[in-house]
C-alpha cells in the first residue's frame, strides 16, 4: 500500500495539471475577477474597508461555482472511475480532488488581493494575517463543493442541483470569511455571530469528511 | 458453491421506470473467458458497469472474490478490475505518454510497464506517444484506452466493443493480445462482432432483448 500522503501528493499534482493545461483559471476566473474589480472600482470609487472584505469573498463565491462546474460532468465522473482502479481509495480521490478545488480558489484569491491593491490601493498584508482564517474557510467550500459535485454528476439535472444549493449552504461560510476579513466590531450583531458561524463551519467540515467516502463510492 | 472472482446475484437494476435487469444472477469465474451479446439496449455495458462497480444493482447483491468475501470494499474490488468502455480513458489535456506516466505513478510504479510498451509496439501505436487524445483517431484512441485497461495487470478484464474502432490491420494483434492476456487475466467482452466472437472463442452470454 503506497502511502496516503504520497498518493495524495500524486492526484493534487495531477488535478492541478489538468486544470493548468485547460487555462480555465486564467481564461474564465481571474478575467472575471478583473472585470468585478474594475466594475467595484467605476461603481464605488472609494469603497469602504468592509465592502473591500465583501468584495472579495463575492468574486471568490462566483469564482469557485466556475471551478466546480467545470468538473461537473459525466466524463469527468468515468475518469474518477478510472483512476480508483489504479489502486487508490475513494477517500484519497474526494481529499486530492478537494485540494486541487482549494489551491485553485487560493490562486483566485491572491490574483483577487493583487486587483485590489491595484484599483483601490488595498493593502495584500492583510490577507497574509488572515492566512489561516482564509485557508480554514477555502477547504470548507472545497470541501463541500466537491461531496456536493460527487453526489450530484451523475443526475441529469446535477448542474441545476449544485447551482441551486452551493449558494445557501455555503452562505454561512462566507459569512465568516466576510466577517474575518472585514473590521466589524465585536458589539456588532454580525460580530457576535462569528462563533456560532464557527460552529456552522466546523459542522460542514466534519460531516462533509465522514460521509465522503460512501458518496464518492456510490 | 463454484469459485467465482465477481458476481450478481438474483439482482434488479431500473433506470427510472425502465428495468434493465430482472432478477439476474451472473458469475465471472476464474479463467473463464465470456463474450456477452445482447441487442442495443440489453444492458451489456451497464452489466460491465456494474461488475467494475461503478453502478450498483436497485436490488439484490454484488459479491467479489468468493462468497465469504461478500459485499468487500469497493477500493478491494477496484484494484482486482480493468475495464475499457467505447468512450476513450484517457485525459484530453495530457500526452499519451503522461497519461500512461501518471495511472502509473498513482498505481505506485516508476514507468510505464515494458508490457505495455511492447502491446503499443505490437498494435503500432508507440510512434504517438506524444500526442494527446484529441489529435489521435478513434481508433488510435481506442488501441491505448485497451492498452490502459490492462497495464496494471488485473485479475478480471472488462471490455465493451473492443473492435469498434479498429480497422481489419488492427484486429489480428489485438486477438493475439487478447489470447495471451487470457492466461492469466479473466476477460469479459461486450460486443456484436460475431468475427472476433469466432476468432476468441471465448463463452457466450446472451442477454435478452429490449429491456423490460
Amino acid at each position: 500500500m503506497k502511502p496516503f500522503f504520497q498518493t495524495l501528493w500524486t492526484l493534487l499534482r495531477l488535478e492541478l495539471m489538468l486544470d493548468g493545461r485547460k487555462r480555465f483559471l486564467l481564461y474564465s476566473n481571474v478575467l472575471f475577477c478583473a472585470l468585478c474589480m474594475f466594475l467595484f472600482k467605476v461603481v464605488l470609487r472609494e469603497p469602504e474597508y468592509d465592502h473591500l472584505a465583501g468584495m472579495f469573498w463575492l468574486v471568490s463565491l462566483f469564482s469557485c461555482h466556475g471551478i466546480f462546474l467545470l468538473r461537473n460532468s459525466h466524463a469527468h465522473a468515468d475518469m474518477d472511475h478510472h483512476l480508483l482502479h489504479t489502486g487508490i481509495d475513494a477517500y484519497q480521490l474526494f481529499v486530492g480532488k478537494s485540494l486541487g478545488s482549494m489551491v485553485q480558489l487560493l490562486g483566485i484569491q491572491i490574483a483577487c488581493g493583487f486587483l485590489m491593491a491595484l484599483f483601490f490601493g488595498f493593502d495584500v498584508l492583510v490577507l497574509w494575517n488572515h492566512t489561516g482564517a482564509i485557508v480554514a474557510v477555502d477547504a470548507s467550500i472545497a470541501w463541500i463543493g466537491t461531496l456536493m459535485m460527487g453526489s450530484l454528476r451523475n443526475s441529469s439535472v446535477g448542474k441545476m442541483m449544485f447551482s441551486l444549493f452551493f449558494y445557501p449552504l455555503l452562505t454561512p461560510v462566507f459569512l465568516l470569511g466576510y466577517l474575518t476579513l472585514s473590521a466589524l466590531s465585536p458589539d456588532n450583531p454580525l460580530g457576535q455571530s462569528s462563533s456560532l458561524l464557527w460552529g456552522i463551519f466546523c459542522i460542514f467540515l466534519a460531516i462533509s469528511l465522514m460521509v465522503s467516502s460512501y458518496i464518492w463510492e456510490e | 458453491m463454484k469459485h467465482f472472482l465477481i458476481g450478481l446475484e438474483n439482482i434488479t437494476y431500473q433506470i427510472g421506470y425502465k428495468t434493465i435487469f430482472d432478477r439476474f444472477s451472473f458469475h465471472v469465474e476464474k479463467n473463464i473467458h465470456r463474450c456477452v451479446v445482447g441487442p442495443n439496449g440489453s444492458g451489456k455495458t451497464t452489466l460491465l458497469k456494474m461488475l467494475a462497480g461503478w453502478i450498483h444493482p436497485t436490488k439484490g447483491q454484488r459479491l467479489a472474490f468468493g462468497p465469504e468475501h461478500s459485499n468487500p470494499s469497493t477500493d478491494l474490488m477496484q484494484k482486482q478490475i480493468g475495464i475499457c468502455l467505447t468512450q476513450p480513458a484517457l485525459f484530453d489535456a495530457l500526452s499519451i505518454q503522461e497519461n500512461f506516466l501518471w495511472i502509473s505513478k498513482l498505481a505506485g510504479q516508476s514507468a510505464i510497464s515494458t508490457d505495455a510498451l511492447e502491446d503499443m509496439e505490437h498494435l503500432g501505436i508507440s510512434g504517438l506517444m506524444d500526442r494527446k487524445p484529441p489529435t489521435l483517431s478513434s481508433g488510435e484512441r481506442q488501441k491505448f484506452s485497451l492498452i490502459r485497461s490492462w497495464m496494471l495487470s488485473p485479475h478480471v478484464l472488462l471490455l465493451d466493443e473492443p473492435t469498434s474502432f479498429l480497422d481489419e490491420q488492427s484486429r489480428a494483434p489485438l486477438i493475439e493480445i487478447l489470447h495471451k492476456k487470457a492466461q492469466d487475466t479473466t476477460i469479459v467482452i461486450a460486443t456484436h462482432d460475431t468475427q472476433l466472437m469466432d476468432q476468441l472463442q471465448f463463452h457466450t452470454l446472451a442477454l435478452p432483448g429490449k429491456a423490460l
